[in-house]
């Protein structure tokens, strides 16, 4: 049962602090609150027994991604004031928006009927050798055609961020 | 007389957990002193001087070592300034989320093998975890927001700048200090910190042997992530002030020194465990161990005087390099961080991989 309430606390800390990413004004406050939802979305997987991808969460996406993210607000130190006249669009679209969204999933959760019981999650040991044997052998090519795109989207972003190269004057 | 509550296995463990994690604080808390100390009393002899030797009780002296004791004092009782241009929220909120992480970061560290209380089993660290080399890496990675916020809110030219090179530095290393891990998990086939440490059962099978390269490329991202001397460009007197901390005064700046050292502390534990077999002591085994002094909570205690004993040296070692080593430029620190520490890391794992298919 205690997991249950753990659950809940959880996914109360996300859903606030996701909410604070798109409602703030201030850049740098909106990225840490992603730090935090990011957080604890990672702290519900351990409760659902995946370790292996909690630990990865929190090291691509907070320790990496919105890392770059801040980097770059401080690098263009971005003020309250731009970003406020970035966000263009009203509150009550957006809140809308989100209601829709709430909608369309309490739809679709309601015409699915009762969900099948849970399977448990692999001892907490076996969990990064699930995942590796998952990834290396039923899903070998998803896994290498993915790395494949990810490459490529390395190199065009290394191509883009490159100065244009003008040919010299000697040739 | 009262009925003592019969405790049950979760009940157990969640008590031995508060334990661990209240010592480990303290103790934790008192590195940062010592180090000071060492790090002005070292340098002090290397070159020549006495260093700060004054405080202390009448006429005993100590060595000086009271002298941190004063420092720490004066700086808990200063006033405190804050920029007014600072984002006051982060500027007060930084230091605390530089420490975090650090503090995390012990509590997963192995400090030796378990100990019985009663018949319960207790294992000797804070939390134990089966992802506990991930989940010190996902650690490490957090930890760069403190530098980075802290150098954004104080909303100075020092203070961004010093930041925005800690942060970019630690990124570029955090790589590398990944990369040189995955061959030490390839070999022994773990991820739990407790279970690397078995696997290197006798000397020979130290990480430092059977993985070399990966000592050095650890060894070196150790320095860069915890922004020392050959690689504290972050702090440069010279250009930068301070760095990232120009603005910071008072308990706010012992905070960041207690992240720093605390920081240093984890690290050095951590490459006693991956590469020097952890609480191991050379040559005696575990067993032997518990047998010759009858009991396995005094064999445990052996274990973690070693442990800290390994640690102490690569403490000793930070020390060394910072007043050996002069500070690199940061195009050069870029350099090696990305095109020979990389690459290497990189052909590292491949080298090990398919040694290690071969002998299969």
């Amino acid at each position: 049962m205690v997991e249950v309430w753990f659950f809940y606390f959880f996914a109360a800390i996300a859903v606030v602090a996701s909410l604070g990413v798109i409602l703030l004004r201030n850049p740098v406050a909106a990225a840490m609150l992603l730090v935090v939802t990011l957080c604890a979305l990672a702290a519900e997987y351990v409760l659902l027994g995946a370790e292996f991808s909690a630990a990865i969460q929190v090291l691509v996406y907070a320790g990496a991604i919105v890392i770059l993210f801040t980097f770059v607000i401080m690098m263009l130190n971005l003020g309250q004031e731009e970003v406020g006249q970035l966000a263009g669009f009203s509150k009550w679209a957006l809140l809308l928006f989100m209601l829709g969204g709430a909608g369309v999933i309490l739809i679709q959760r309601l015409s699915m009927g009762a969900l099948p019981p849970g399977v448990p999650g692999g001892a907490a040991s076996d969990n990064t050798y699930e995942v590796g044997m998952a990834l290396f052998t039923k899903y070998l090519w998803p896994f290498e055609l993915a790395s494949l795109l990810i490459l490529l989207a390395l190199i065009a972003s290394v191509v883009i961020a490159r100065k244009p190269t003008f040919p010299s004057r000697d040739a | 007389m009262m009925q003592l509550p019969v405790l049950d296995e979760t009940a157990v463990q969640i008590i031995a957990t508060i334990v661990k994690f209240l010592v480990v604080l303290v103790g934790v808390l008192h590195i940062p002193p010592v180090m000071i100390w060492v790090e002005r009393r070292v340098p002090a002899l290397m070159q020549r001087r006495r260093g700060p030797n004054r405080v202390g009780f009448f006429k005993w002296r100590l060595w000086g070592l009271l002298q941190t004791l004063a420092d720490a004092v004066k700086l808990i009782f200063k006033e405190e300034s804050v920029p007014g241009s600072a984002y006051k929220g982060f500027f007060h909120l930084a230091p605390l989320i530089g420490l975090l992480p650090t503090l995390l970061f012990v509590s997963a560290i192995p400090f030796g093998p378990a100990i019985e209380i009663g018949g319960w089993k207790i294992p000797l660290s804070v939390i134990e975890l089966d992802i506990g080399l991930l989940f010190i890496l996902a650690v490490t990675g957090v930890g760069v927001y403190g530098v980075t916020l802290a150098g954004w809110a104080s909303n100075g030219k020092f203070s961004l700048l010093g930041s925005l090179r800690a942060s970019a530095q630690m990124i570029s290393y955090e790589i590398p200090l990944g990369l040189s891990l995955i061959p030490l998990v390839l070999i022994y086939g773990s991820l739990n910190l407790q279970q690397l440490i078995l696997a290197q059962s006798s000397v020979w099978k130290w990480g430092i042997f059977l993985s070399p390269i990966s000592f050095l490329i650890f060894l070196i991202c150790m320095f860069a992530e915890t922004n020392r001397a050959p690689f504290d460009l972050s702090e440069g007197e010279s250009e930068l002030v301070a760095g990232f901390h120009t603005e910071y005064g008072s308990a706010k700046f012992a905070l960041f020194f207690l992240g720093e050292y605390v920081a240093m502390f984890a690290l050095s534990c951590l490459c006693s465990v991956l590469f020097f077999g952890g609480w191991q002591i050379p040559f005696v085994a575990h067993e032997q161990l518990v047998s010759l002094t009858g009991s396995v909570n005094i064999a445990a205690l052996c274990g973690v005087m070693a442990l800290l004993l390994k640690a102490a040296f690569f403490m000793w070692l930070y020390v060394w390099v910072r007043w050996t080593l002069p500070r690199f430029r940061y195009d050069q620190l870029m350099k090696i961080g990305w095109k020979f520490l990389l690459p290497l890391g990189l052909a590292n794992v491949c080298v090990t991989a398919l040694v290690l298919a071969a002998l299969a």
